[in-house]
């Protein structure tokens, strides 16, 4: 993704030039790179972070990041399919450090 | 995860800013990996160097948070993007923001190591310590060669680490034993350090635990395990192995599996020039290349990547020179992921060694990659 557009450049990827800013973003986990973390900071920096962040497993990558971007993050319990939230659903993610609730 | 009180005041803010954001990202993957509390670690190794890799943006959270936060255990950093007695043919503004960065990890007391391969430059602790290592084949080939106990860290958790001494108890760092659920079996023999590379970034990709138990495969030596921890850090979040050991799941990684993998990173017949490195070479890949180039001459650009403190160990003996003499060029403080040494303006391919190497080529800095052997290299482009 292009931290200064919000858009997603990978041109393999179903989501290709879409934009993350103020979205729900979901997806399993993060992998690659270490430096990644930075990326989320980079998106806050520019005003294009996503809304909130839902995952099947928040990794340290993504949690480290959005820790310091400030981006909730949202874990599904274990067995739950992320394929449950479609693509463009509305989504509401109620977070605070208690609980969270995720409603499609 | 439960917190002293001092780390809660630390949390909160008493302690300053940079503590505060350094004590929310360890209780942000203390929750993110069920740990139970925080424990010392004796060494953090932080990525997040290169320019390239963290931009304006971190250049600019680092500036922020070096102006409070100073490291309180040992802390080595990553490579930069070039090396610092060459920044010829690097943009002024690049060398500027560069500069800016390492001058930001300086403040802070880092070591300026600029090194992937910290196992193969500073002294080891103790079998099962805990360490925090951000660069992903350091985290592996510590938790697998050396016994060091640490998880896959991010650029932004092992900072939080230099500068608390502290990171959370949790998988890897928890372990006793590893027993990994995961077993991969190797069913061809192994003709190099590259395929030892091909099955790392093979296993990364299909397992999602955070270890796996490698079978059919000898103890790696010090190269070969390299290759392998690279080729694993780039693919997963798998960051330790087992050599032999049952597991409940079984995969196997035959020729055609091998093949697969080969496919998607190796990207082109040939290269304009040839980079060593990823991880930065060590004594053991320059007395194998010496050897096998001595009294030959590179027939194309050769650029070799490693720390400053191996070229400095490897010239005393003699190694480097011999290199130069076949016309391979030193690049110290840099390695070839993301460095801006390699760039698409002006080269088509490149021939690699590395399986974590092509990665970054291919995707990172969009050039392809004809992936080799350090043998198959000596071989082909040496006479």
């Amino acid at each position: 993704m292009d931290a200064k557009s919000g858009l997603i450049t990978d041109p393999r990827h179903e989501l290709n030039g879409k934009t993350i800013k103020g979205s729900v973003l979901v997806f399993p986990y993060s992998v690659g790179s270490s430096v990644g973390a930075y990326a989320f900071y980079s998106l806050k920096e520019h005003g294009n972070a996503p809304s909130a962040i839902v995952c099947a497993k928040a990794d340290i990558t993504t949690a480290s990041g959005c820790a310091i971007a400030g981006i909730p993050v949202v874990e599904l319990p274990a067995g739950t399919e992320l394929s449950l939230i479609n693509q463009g659903a509305m989504t509401r993610v109620d977070a605070n450090s208690e609980s969270a609730k995720v409603k499609v | 995860m439960l917190l002293t009180k001092e780390e809660e005041e630390s949390l909160d803010g008493k302690n300053g800013d940079a503590l505060a954001s350094a004590y929310r990202i360890l209780a942000a993957i203390g929750e993110a990996t069920d740990a139970e509390r925080l424990v010392p670690i004796t060494w953090a190794h932080v990525s997040g160097v290169n320019y390239n890799t963290i931009g304006d943006s971190g250049l600019k959270f680092l500036e922020k948070f070096a102006s409070e936060a100073r490291t309180v255990v040992r802390t080595t950093i990553n490579p930069m993007g070039f090396d610092r007695s060459k920044p010829e043919r690097i943009s002024a503004e690049f060398q500027q923001k560069q500069a800016g960065i390492v001058s930001a990890y300086e403040k802070m007391g880092i070591l300026p190591s600029f090194t992937c391969t910290p196992y193969e430059v500073f002294e080891t602790p103790e079998k099962g310590s805990a360490v925090s290592f951000a660069e992903s084949n350091a985290a592996v080939f510590s938790n697998s060669m050396m016994g060091l106990r640490t998880n896959k860290e991010s650029a932004l958790s092992a900072l939080a680490s230099a500068v608390t001494g502290k990171a959370p108890l949790s998988d890897l760092r928890a372990r006793g034993s590893v027993v990994p659920k995961t077993a991969i079996t190797a069913d061809f023999e192994f003709k190099s350090e590259l395929d030892f590379g091909l099955l790392g970034y093979f296993a990364g990709k299909v397992v999602k635990d955070s270890s796996v138990s490698l079978v059919g495969i000898p103890k790696p030596s010090t190269v070969e395990a390299k290759a392998l921890s690279g080729g694993m850090g780039t693919s997963g979040s798998c960051a330790m192995f087992t050599i032999g050991g049952d597991a409940m799941e079984k995969i196997s990684f035959g020729k055609k599996e091998a093949q697969a993998v080969e496919e998607e990173l190796n990207t082109a017949e040939d290269g304009d020039i040839i980079t060593l490195g990823s991880p930065q070479f060590g004594m053991g890949e320059l007395e194998l290349l010496s050897k096998l180039v001595q009294g030959k001459k590179f027939t194309k650009r050769c650029m070799i990547f490693c720390s400053r403190a191996i070229h400095s160990q490897a010239t005393k003996i003699g190694l480097t020179g011999t290199l130069e003499r076949s016309g391979a060029e030193f690049m110290c403080d840099s390695c070839t992921c993301l460095t801006p040494y390699v760039t698409k303006e002006e080269y088509d391919s490149v021939v690699a060694n590395s399986v974590k190497g092509a990665y970054y080529l291919n995707n990172s800095n969009k050039v392809k990659v004809a992936l080799k052997d350090i043998k198959t290299i000596a071989k082909e482009y040496a006479n």
